[in-house]
């Protein structure tokens, strides 16, 4: 099972949007994909119409009491499960610790899924903590959303700085523009910059898109909704430069 | 990805449909959807690899006339699905589909052969969903209507109607909410059996129906004639089952089990004499000595095309300067398939295979002066199999490390034969016991092959080699690098060579010759065709 997860620093730009289209687009091409809502605004799991509530919480999901199986719920699409958000997660850094070698904990219960699918997305909530500690470890790829702004690209810095002291060497770090306004001068010259950030951005950048604040209506992810529209197929070319880089 | 939970109910032809879609939509409160065209197909190999290991593969595309592309998916014989892959084309052989957790699935299963369409389905589909508040889909129905054809031709015969309950995970309790609000429902029940079985049945077919295993029930006490012909009309009929397969090159084990059934006629007619007059024996004898023959070259391309993928990875060094050779072989191997479906079409072929059948067919004479023809058939074989099992002991034990190749090859031979029988007799004799004597003897044959193999490899790759010699094609590297293998393979032939006597040693071993004594042995016989004493 490969693990991708959506992450940045800063809240707000489009982690959820992101790991929803990306998940739903991978197990459009057939593979058995699994969202992880770690996000305890629950936003994925409410573009999925799906309850935000796990049975006990947090903190039994993470030492493993409850069979994490029964918690996953069937999205309304073929091949893509959810494992739905819960209220309690604000308070995972604090469960983390209490359960002892909190790094492991998410890479533990990943474990026992690997079998059944082949690409787990997790959508994380923003902050540097030991919550996000735990999903370096369980990830394979960083998937980090950034809107071009000075701000955006500093946070990239402070992740890397944290990254050589904390992450592990395998875990791969792949940026990428979304909310891109062309219109914007400050925007094309970001872009521009995007070399002397310390991560190679992806090619593909996302625009700012009125459908994408749709999902929100709609509650579905935009190709279904919205097919034929630049952020769609923004978001299909995305999945392609991952998978590409990354699949194997 | 565990669903789980699919349920599929038969519909009876006197179901109301009215009632039905009133209870899913006015009681259920469920949605109902778009209605779609749809054909199915149903894959599986010639010999029902994925059948029988409880597997189904379908092609499911959009429209009433089928599509190239559509959504393939491998499922249990009970509905349950286990792999999909969106957007597939029409699937050959598992090693061509894109790789992924479908092709890893059916890749060993089907080990190489081709995935034949074995039915087709058109159907039309009425779907409704059962949503939550927030608009959740929590479980989906399915109401197939469909037509089953022979993939190709043959008209479409109507299927019973089939409602399908799909469970979303995580939502078990609106599975059983619906399963509770069906459960009274008249005209509906739990389908018996499997999809591919019940498509096939609606075509007075079954799968199954071929197996490369020869199954025969022969009683003990027939005339050896009468046995006989019932076990070469199971040969002659493996060979008329392949025929089509190997003349339209579909994969290499049609071509395979049609020699295999050549082999086993040729060797049974030989080894069971005295059962049919010596005439007959002799004309059929030369035949099936030609069709071995003739279908031979094909046949050796066809191992060496495998063979020449386990050389590119036991010398990776050389592996690209053996492309030549590959493509050598894929030239000759067209030529020689070419000449094999003109075989199978020449009127030699024909004269001898409606001959043969004909013989077959023939009612035995009443009285006969064969010596064997009006004996037990029980009797017949046994003596044959004890004799050919202590030739083979006399044999083997002869051979000593100065013994020429000869005397292994004939060994071989023996071991060839003495398979042959029990595998063709065995229904004769305590079935578990024959079996154990066969893998016994399979071990020895292994060894005894791969000796064999080893040899018959290094004379190939040197003809091959003077072949593209002659056609100036090969260059000096491909030549070299076939000149190392002919040296690995003369290694591992003497490494073969000096563990035979173990291997034999295992095999000729007091255990095994006393199972063959109490199965074959004269006495065991006897006593098993005395008649039975009163009072005892």
């Amino acid at each position: 099972m490969k693990v991708y997860a959506l992450y940045n620093i800063k809240g707000g730009v489009g982690k959820t949007a992101g790991a929803v289209n990306l998940s739903y687009l991978c197990a459009r091409g057939g593979a058995r994909t699994l969202l992880w809502d770690l996000d305890p605004q629950g936003a994925a799991t409410y573009y999925f119409r799906v309850e935000a509530h796990v049975d006990g919480g947090g903190k039994r999901l993470i030492r493993r009491k409850s069979e994490v199986a029964e918690l996953i719920r069937g999205t309304d699409y073929e091949g893509l499960d959810l494992l739905p958000a819960d209220f309690s997660y604000r308070h995972l850094d604090l469960e983390l610790e209490a359960a002892g070698k909190p790094r492991k904990r998410l890479v533990r219960v990943l474990r026992e899924l690997a079998e059944d699918y082949d690409y787990a997305f997790l959508d994380c909530a923003p902050s540097i903590s030991l919550a996000s500690e735990a999903i370096f470890a369980a990830a394979d790829v960083l998937l980090v959303p950034t809107i071009p702004t000075p701000l955006s690209l500093r946070t990239l810095d402070q992740l890397a700085v944290h990254l050589r002291r904390k992450g592990p060497e395998s875990l791969r770090v792949m940026p990428f523009f979304c909310m891109v306004d062309p219109r914007k001068a400050l925007h094309r010259e970001i872009l521009e910059r995007a070399g002397e950030a310390p991560f190679a951005f992806l090619e593909t950048t996302i625009p700012y898109s009125a459908w994408i604040e749709r999902m929100g209506v709609d509650r579905a992810p935009v190709p279904v909704f919205a097919a034929s529209t630049d952020a769609s197929r923004a978001y299909y070319r995305l999945w392609l430069e991952v998978f590409s880089r990354t699949a194997g | 990805m565990k669903t789980g939970g699919r349920v599929v109910y038969e519909l009876d032809p006197a179901l109301d449909e009215a009632a039905l879609v009133a209870r899913l939509e006015l009681r259920l409160g469920t949605q109902e959807l778009r209605p779609v065209e749809r054909t199915v197909t149903l894959y599986d190999t010639f010999d029902w690899r994925l059948w029988r290991r409880r597997r189904q593969l379908a092609l499911a595309t959009a429209g009433g006339r089928g599509r190239s592309r559509g959504t393939l998916e491998i499922s249990d014989l009970d509905g349950e699905l286990l792999f999909r892959l969106p957007d597939a084309p029409e699937p050959v052989f598992a090693a061509d589909l894109p790789p992924g957790p479908l092709r890893e699935a059916l890749e060993s299963p089907t080990a190489g052969r081709r995935l034949l369409p074995r039915v087709r389905l058109r159907c039309h589909r009425r779907g409704w969903r059962l949503l939550d508040e927030r608009g959740k889909t929590l479980v989906r129905l399915f109401l197939d209507r469909c037509d089953a054809s022979s993939p190709g031709h043959g008209e479409g015969r109507p299927l019973p109607g089939v409602l399908r309950l799909e469970p979303v995970r995580g939502y078990s309790e609106a599975r059983q909410r619906v399963l509770e609000e069906l459960e009274d429902l008249d005209g509906l029940r739990l389908r018996e059996g499997d999809e591919l079985t019940t498509a096939l049945a609606a075509l007075d077919r079954r799968p199954g129906d071929y197996s490369s295993k020869v199954e025969l029930h022969l009683d003990p006490e027939t005339r050896a004639d009468v046995a006989m012909k019932q076990v070469h009309r199971a040969l002659v009929a493996a060979m008329r089952s392949n025929e089509d397969g190997t003349r339209r090159d579909l994969d290499s084990e049609f071509l395979h089990d049609l020699r295999v059934a050549v082999r086993r006629a040729r060797t049974v007619l030989g080894q069971v004499s005295g059962v049919f007059p010596p005439k007959v024996v002799e004309r059929f004898q030369r035949e099936l000595a030609w069709l071995g023959k003739v279908t031979g070259p094909t046949r050796d391309l066809d191992v060496y095309r495998i063979k020449l993928e386990g050389y590119r990875r036991e010398l990776p060094a050389v592996a690209a300067d053996l492309d030549r050779l590959g493509e050598y072989l894929e030239d000759h191997r067209r030529e020689e398939q070419q000449r094999l479906a003109e075989i199978l079409d020449s009127p030699r072929y024909h004269r001898f295979m409606t001959a043969w059948e004909s013989f077959l067919e023939r009612p035995v004479p009443v009285r006969t002066v064969l010596p064997n023809a009006r004996k037990p058939i029980l009797e017949v074989a046994a003596r044959r199999i004890w004799r050919v099992w202590k030739r083979v002991i006399a044999r083997g034990t002869a051979i000593s490390p100065e013994s020429p190749a000869e005397a292994l090859h004939e060994v071989r031979i023996d071991c060839k034969k003495l398979r042959y029988l029990l595998e063709l007799f065995r229904s004769l004799f305590d079935q578990e016991e024959v079996a154990r004597t066969v893998r016994a003897l399979k071990r020895l044959q292994d060894s005894l092959g791969d000796y064999n193999d080893f040899e018959v490899q290094q004379e190939m790759l040197q003809a091959f080699a003077r072949g593209m010699a002659e056609e100036g094609s090969a260059p000096v590297s491909t030549l070299l690098a076939m000149g190392r293998l002919v040296e690995r393979l003369a290694q591992a032939q003497e490494v073969e060579r000096l563990r035979f006597e173990e291997r034999f040693a295992r095999f000729a071993r007091a255990g095994n010759h006393r199972r063959f004594k109490t199965l074959f042995g004269p006495k065991a016989v006897a006593r098993r065709l005395a008649p039975v004493e009163e009072g005892g």
